[in-house]
């Protein structure tokens, strides 16, 4: 478990970490959310023990990460501008990792570099920017680590490149069971792979919550009404949000999915169907219930 | 809260195979080390081989040659070692410049110590194999050519280890240099910082210091702060005098190492975050723009006072220099043009303490000019007349010679004194008006007429360390008593007798002809034994070796000291009965004026005995050296008969006065 407390990190007079707290549990895929300059690189820069934090510890089952080779060994941290040696080709970067990390897998770069379909021979600074983050996560995997924080990975990858290397992610945490850390501001690409999500603003940490807990907790309902006076008892339910478009109603409430369609049940609706609720529409209920203006926070 | 280490074996496992990967990425570095010392040591040495069997005929001949082709190689190795210091300096741990790059490095398993480690051993090993390996195929190839020399191989060895000190030297500052800077040019200029700018503000200060005095100087500064901040300089010069050299070598690489270990330091608290940034820490920012404002000052008031003239105009260049320097200094830290004139209220300070600086110690308020310590307080005095130093300790030679140089002072508060018009000045008003020489120059600028002087450097060494220096010329015409009583307590003094010795050939008769006489006891090569392997490598093309110089002129080299130093200083005869030509014009002078310098007393010899007696004790020699080798309180003109000056005012040698002159 990755165990941080009150991380507190100044840039000159700039606080960019404001006593940030959280726990990320090993094995989960943990999504760390917040507009630009909230704190989400420092946050992983100081928990890959580039940054050393003003106040505070990051803490590795128990083991401070501050210069801890053993503990750095069990990590890869990819920046969202990857590092490559000057002039370096895939190979020679292999090298590079082969030397720093003793658990780095040539099985495994080989495997990913066949699937990946990157020229292994070609210098690097040639690959296009796509292929470059490509092979920051080829290199990343390759080391086979314990904890691996991916810093707006996904961004610059093609949509299908995108798809696969999530597959690539989620099958590496299947197969052995890594805890991955991704910073992005972009909810819709983390819906997907998160299981644990914590959102930063302006250096704080706004909460950091399980998904799976979120989602149970919050149902969506399209339901179609002709009674003229639905809309008044639906207001009787735990409501974060209502949209009626002529007899359709679109509903956001909170609560289990048995309990909210029995009492929409009561009300004797033409039809009634739970959909799924998007991470940006649990995120605009969750902000909004503790007072802050979730459109302002991720701008 | 823990914190724990990997267990030694896999740390160093790991270390050793990082390291070795940084070998292998230095390649290129390791190749162009390779094809530098090697294409310096070992071709050049081959065609030098080659080259000087075609030229001399004998073994000693070569073996010369040799070693003097090592000693050059040894001078030029040191300096293309220290260029490449600076070079792959530059490349070492580049990474601090770039935030995407330092991001890796720092979250890589590696502590920074280790990194720190690494890369700096991986440069050096680049650098260290192919010195090796270039100076062992130098002793192969003279092996080869059956030139094996022991005193050849020596030189090249003691070049190895000068060259790979000097390399540590300059390399370990560049690392250290690195160590607090986020950019390319800020390491490259900080290190230039390190290097130069201890000494250029201890110039600066002494400069200020000694701005309007007449009398203190401040040389024991300045050797010290070339001493101290410029370790590579005085190796160099201990390597080519061949003096203390293992001491300077031991401090050189003491300096070098201090520096690394103090880079290791800051580097193990350095912030990530700063890299891009040309200096780390906002101290060290203001340390580097507040020292470089002080020598800017310094060389802009030097600059409009060398133009303009007055302490007004040094003033307003040290203010326009200052604030040059203030805009190109924030200019560089900020990285940006538009922050040039940051900090406009510090640079307001900085010119109030400097005015302060310069009233308190350039204008002397506080009286240090004309401050000769008592006596009792002084530890020792050391002086320098000529080319030689010696030290008095004795308790009443430095009493003597304080109250003389107090005395001295106190009769001639200023220069002004030597500008009165002595009688002297009607026989020498054609040399006045032609005067060509620089000190002939500086002696008409103070209307003496006699550019016969000696100057001194006294310096006062007190108990408590404190040290007074100062320099004074005596114009014996001119200085009265003062300075007869100040030079006689110097030629009294105990030590100055063991210092000097007899300068008088005990014949004067027996000519030394050369350098190589005085020097080494022996003929050199322009004798008949050695003439014809002369002119064999005068014919190959060989010149400027020690070996064949021969002072101009029948030159006579003279020890200055019983310290086995030799000085190549040159002093002329006026007249040389050894020289058919010279034989021939002394029937030509016509007359000869000799003035006793003190009493201005001038008494004209026309008889040709008196003439021969005068020209073979008369010689002149150049400025400083006066009061060391002649005698300076008599001045001889020599005139042909057209009243044209025979020869450069002279001076007998000492002890070699003729007994007629009053």
């Amino acid at each position: 478990m990755i165990k941080i407390e009150s991380a507190t990190k100044y840039f000159s007079d700039v606080c960019s970490l404001d006593a940030v707290t959280m726990r990320i549990p090993d094995g989960s895929i943990f999504g760390l959310i917040g507009s630009n300059g909230s704190g989400k690189s420092t946050l992983l820069r100081a928990m890959s023990g580039i940054f050393a934090l003003d106040k505070g510890y990051v803490l590795y089952d128990g083991f401070n990460i501050w210069e801890n080779t053993e503990q750095k060994a069990k990590l890869v941290y990819l920046s969202d501008e990857p590092f490559f040696l000057p002039h370096s080709s895939i190979g020679e970067m292999r090298d590079l990792y082969r030397s720093l990390y003793p658990t780095f897998s040539d099985t495994k770069f080989e495997q990913l570099l066949k699937v990946l379909g990157l020229p292994e021979h070609r210098k690097i600074n040639t690959f296009s920017k796509g292929m470059q983050k490509q092979t920051s996560v080829l290199l990343g995997l390759s080391v086979c680590p314990k904890y691996l924080f991916c810093d707006e990975t996904f961004d610059g990858l093609d949509p299908v490149m995108r798809h696969l290397v999530k597959r690539i992610l989620m099958d590496d945490i299947a197969e052995r069971g890594t805890t991955v850390v991704i910073a992005s501001h972009n909810l819709r690409e983390l819906e997907d792979v998160c299981d644990h999500i914590a959102l930063l603003h302006k250096g704080t940490l706004l909460f950091q919550r399980e998904l799976d807990d979120m989602k149970l907790n919050i149902q969506k309902i399209q339901a179609v009404f002709t009674d003229e006076c639905a809309e008044e008892k639906l207001r009787t339910l735990p409501l974060l949000n209502l949209e009626r478009r002529g007899s359709m109603y679109t509903i956001v409430a909170r609560g289990t999915r048995d309990e909210l369609e029995n009492e929409l049940q009561k009300m004797h609706p033409q039809f009634c169907e739970c959909i799924p609720l998007t991470l940006e529409e649990i995120f605009i209920s969750e902000m909004e219930e503790n007072g802050y203006d979730f459109h302002d926070i991720l701008a | 809260m823990t914190s724990t280490t990997s267990s030694p074996k896999r740390r160093n496992a790991s270390s050793r195979s990082y390291f070795a990967f940084l070998l292998k990425q230095n390649w290129p570095v390791l190749i162009t080390n390779a094809v530098i010392l090697v294409l310096l040591n070992v071709i050049t040495l081959y065609m030098d081989i080659t080259e000087t069997e075609a030229m001399f005929s004998t073994r000693e001949s070569m073996i010369r040659s040799m070693q003097e082709f090592a000693r050059v190689m040894r001078a030029i190795n040191i300096l293309v070692s220290s260029c490449l210091a600076v070079v792959w300096g530059c490349g070492c741990m580049s990474y601090l410049n770039s935030k995407t790059n330092i991001q890796f490095y720092h979250s890589i398993p590696k502590t920074r110590i280790s990194l720190y480690i690494s890369e700096s051993l991986a440069k050096f090993l680049c650098y260290l194999i192919p010195m090796c390996l270039s100076v062992g195929l130098s002793v192969i190839i003279m092996g080869v050519h059956r030139e094996w020399n022991l005193s050849v191989i020596g030189i090249q060895l003691s070049g190895l280890i000068c060259s790979v000190i000097y390399f540590l030297l300059y390399f370990c500052i560049m690392v250290f240099a690195a160590s607090f800077t986020g950019t390319a040019f800020a390491r490259i200029m900080n290190a230039g910082l390190v290097v130069f700018l201890p000494s250029a503000i201890v110039l600066c200060l002494t400069y200020i210091w000694s701005y309007n005095a007449v009398y203190s100087v401040h040389t024991w500064a300045t050797e010290l702060a070339l001493k101290i901040f410029l370790p590579a300089r005085t190796l160099m010069v201990a390597v080519e005098e061949s003096e203390n050299v293992l001491g300077e070598l031991i401090l050189a690489l003491v300096v070098g190492l201090a520096f690394w270990v103090l880079g290791l330091l800051i580097y193990r608290f350095r912030k990530s975050e700063l890299s891009g940034t040309p200096v780390i820490s906002k101290v060290a920012s203001a340390v580097i723009k507040y020292a470089c404002m002080f020598c800017g000052a310094v060389v802009g008031g030097i600059f409009f006072e060398a133009i303009a003239g007055g302490d007004g105009w040094f003033i307003c260049g040290a203010l326009i220099g200052a604030l040059l320097c203030m805009m190109l200094i924030n200019t560089i830290l900020t990285k940006s043009a538009k922050q040039m004139f940051r900090g406009l209220p510090g640079f307001g300070a900085f010119c109030g303490v400097f005015l302060a600086v310069f009233v308190l110690f350039g204008v002397d308020l506080v009286g240090m000019d004309g401050y000769v310590p008592h006596a009792a307080g002084i530890k020792y005095i050391t002086v320098t007349t000529g080319d030689t130093t010696f030290r008095m300790e004795d308790r009443e030679d430095i009493e003597n010679l304080s109250d003389a140089v107090r005395e001295y002072i106190k009769a001639n508060p200023t220069r002004e004194s030597y500008r009165s018009v002595s009688a002297i000045e009607i026989i020498e008003k054609e040399r006045i008006e032609s005067v060509t020489h620089e000190t002939d120059e500086m002696v008409y600028s103070y209307k003496s007429v006699s550019n016969s002087f000696c100057y001194m450097n006294i310096r006062f060494v007190t108990r408590l360390g404190f040290i007074y220096e100062k320099s004074i010329t005596i114009y014996p015409a001119y200085t009265g008593e003062e300075g007869a009583k100040l030079l006689t307590a110097l030629a009294d003094a105990e030590e100055f007798a063991d210092a000097y010795f007899d300068l008088v050939p005990s014949d004067v008769n027996v000519r030394i002809t050369s350098v190589n006489h005085i020097r080494n006891d022996q003929m050199d090569v322009w004798n008949e034994k050695g003439y014809p392997e002369r002119l064999r490598a005068m014919r190959a093309g060989y010149n400027g070796m020690d070996y064949f110089q021969r002072g101009t002129f029948l030159s006579l080299s003279c020890r200055g000291a019983q310290d086995d130093q030799w000085y190549p200083t040159y002093v002329y005869p006026v007249y040389d009965i050894t020289d058919n030509e010279w034989r021939a014009l002394v029937n030509t002078i016509s007359y000869i004026y000799v003035m006793n310098n003190e009493t201005g007393e001038i008494t004209k010899y026309e008889d040709a005995d008196s003439i021969r007696a005068i020209c073979e004790s008369t010689y002149f020699a150049q400025g400083s050296t006066v009061f060391t080798l002649l005698d300076s309180y008599y001045g001889v003109y020599v005139y042909f008969a057209d009243g044209q000056p025979a020869a450069s005012t002279g001076a007998f040698v000492r002890g070699l006065v003729p007994d007629f002159i009053p």
